[in-house]
């Protein structure tokens, strides 16, 4: 089973993983199972758990364009100078890393990082048109991502 | 009116040495004000739980619990026993996935030779899987009752916008037993740390209940014999100003800084832990009372113990309350709540009119009550450390620091540490 992680919080464009999970499990791709995590911290690690391969999508900054897709392997994160966009003791970089360490984390991953920018919309649901926009073509890389992860674990 | 400043920010520790004698120490806080307590102003009573616990994405409950505390005493609530007890869950699901975060991913580290909580799991990887098994547990509880682990929106005026039934409570019932086990030997395993052998002229405060641990009420009191009710705080503890911090730094009038938090509360709450809990902490052959800063780490182990148990009791004796939330009144007047967050003790006062909108509003949160301790406990330490490196001084600073874990701790695992060579 693929689990798809969609990170955030409802605020703003730092909701833009959480409005792709949602996306995306409206209709789910085969084998799948959908998450939306409200900033999860060191419980992303627990997401992990089941899972043969997972797709993290989350706000992120990294000082290009606002809606530049990042696509990155997730056995990779950690040695890539991507901030997640968190405030809390455990970020998802932190997570990702900690939950490798430990033996958690799924052998093949992708993180699907979409650039923002502050807005001035912070309230739930307000996502810019940038974002949205990103929203869109992150949903389909993630379904792409679903096809080549099954096709690798058939080799 | 005072700025709310305070959380997850960064800090640094400023040192003026003159003949190899600290003149000047600055622990500063640079996070700008959040001026919540502005926020409050002309937002109805209603609204203030949910506005407060913004105000931290680790201890919101805390907030939530001074915030609805505070404002029943001003309106006369009648607070209904179940909602009572699980107003008593909530806290201790606070404790046991913060103090378990702080203990694992925080400061654990420190005392085992480790950069972060990813080169503490390559040493110690039962004991991090251990941690987390624990702070999952307090997140559950939060989640029930909260709606949410961050920044959970399930208490109200009254009670709780939702109250659980027993079948709800059952799955927590079986986590909490077997989180029993690993809070055991989480208290085990940070005893067996070394830890400094430091004893300072310290005045402990905390909240004392006629019977239980403290929580959500009881008297303030401290180790050199204040006792007062929450409306008597302004009598005896005064907050100021300082240049170098965004946060007020407080103090006991006529005396001076005071240590809050879970040391706090074991020193001054020992027989009201309970036999169990007491015969570990006897058994990890640390005296308590004690006032080594150092043994905070293991006091917090003792009260998610503690609150583990605690949360059993209560699950096990719960009955559903009538209704979730009483209804209330509003009444003009000032009503003042103290509880204890996983920090410390968490003041709150609201002004309100006849039609519950807020007036004034002011927080005073543990880690700036802590700071000015914080820097006198520095002040003694850094002498010994003018010898060291740079990266040896910071590191046994860092430690120093997050022995009170403040809500700037994220921020001082970066601390950056200024020696000025006069």
């Amino acid at each position: 089973m693929i689990r798809i992680i969609g990170i955030g919080s409802p605020f703003g464009d730092d909701a833009a993983g959480l409005e792709a999970a949602r996306q995306l499990a409206a209709a789910p791709p085969p084998d799948t199972e959908v998450v939306a995590a409200d900033r999860p911290g060191s419980e992303l690690i627990e997401l992990f758990d089941g899972a043969e391969a997972a797709i993290l999508i989350d706000a992120v900054h990294a000082h290009t364009q606002p809606g530049t897709l990042h696509d990155i392997d997730l056995h990779a994160l950690a040695s890539r100078r991507i901030r997640m966009v968190s405030s809390h003791a455990l970020g998802v970089a932190a997570a990702v890393q900690l939950a490798i360490t430990l033996g958690r984390a799924p052998a093949r991953g992708r993180v699907l990082g979409i650039e923002i920018a502050p807005t001035t919309c912070c309230a739930p649901g307000c996502l810019s048109p940038t974002a949205s926009a990103a929203v869109e073509r992150t949903v389909i890389r993630a379904r792409q991502w679903v096809t080549t992860l099954r096709a690798r674990a058939a080799d | 009116m005072g700025a709310l400043t305070r959380v997850e920010g960064e800090g640094a520790l400023h040192l003026t040495v003159a003949d190899g004698k600290v003149t000047d120490l600055r622990l500063e806080i640079f996070e700008p004000p959040r001026f919540f307590e502005a926020l409050l102003r002309g937002r109805h009573a209603s609204e203030a739980p949910d506005i407060t616990a913004r105000i931290c994405g680790i201890c919101p409950v805390a907030y939530q619990m001074s915030t609805v505390h505070a404002l029943e005493r001003l309106f006369q609530v009648p607070i209904a026993p179940p909602v009572r007890a699980l107003r008593r869950l909530y806290y201790c699901g606070e404790w046991i996935e913060s103090h378990a975060l702080h203990v694992h991913m925080l400061a654990a580290p420190d005392f085992l030779g480790c950069e972060s909580i990813v080169s503490l799991a390559q040493k110690e990887r039962p004991a991090v899987e251990r941690g987390l098994r624990l702070k999952k547990v307090g997140n559950a509880i939060i989640t029930l009752l909260g709606g949410r682990s961050v920044h959970p929106v399930g208490a109200c005026i009254g009670g709780f916008t939702r109250a659980p039934s027993r079948a709800d409570l059952t799955p927590l019932r079986e986590d909490l037993a077997r989180a029993h086990d690993d809070a055991v030997a989480c208290v085990r395993w940070v005893a067996g740390f070394d830890l400094p052998d430091r004893h300072l002229d310290i005045e402990f405060v905390s909240l004392r209940h006629a019977a239980e641990y403290p929580m959500n009420e009881g008297r303030v009191v401290s180790s050199k014999g204040i006792d007062c009710a929450a409306e008597e705080f302004d009598d005896f503890f005064e907050e100021h100003q300082l240049p170098h911090s965004n946060a007020l730094h407080a103090k006991v009038k006529g005396r001076g800084p005071y240590f809050l938090g879970p040391l706090a509360r074991v020193n001054l709450n020992f027989d009201r832990l309970g036999p169990d809990v007491a015969a570990v902490a006897r058994a990890t052959r640390i005296p308590w009372p004690n006032a080594n800063p150092y043994t905070s780490i293991v006091a917090r182990t003792l009260e998610i113990l503690y609150a583990i148990d605690e949360a059993r009791r209560i699950i096990d004796a719960y009955e559903p309350p009538g209704v979730p939330a009483a209804a209330f009144t509003p009444r003009a007047g000032v009503g003042r709540a103290i509880t204890e967050a996983p920090r410390g003790s968490l003041y709150h006062v609201y002004e309100t009119d006849d039609r519950g909108v807020i007036h004034a509003a002011r927080i005073v949160p543990p880690t700036s009550q802590n700071q000015a301790q914080m820097e006198a406990d520095l002040r003694e330490l850094v002498p010994a450390l003018l010898r060291r490196s740079q990266t040896e001084a910071t590191r046994l600073c860092e430690t120093a620091i997050r022995n009170y874990d403040p809500c700037i701790s994220c921020a001082t695992h970066f601390l950056k540490l200024e020696i000025e060579h006069q």
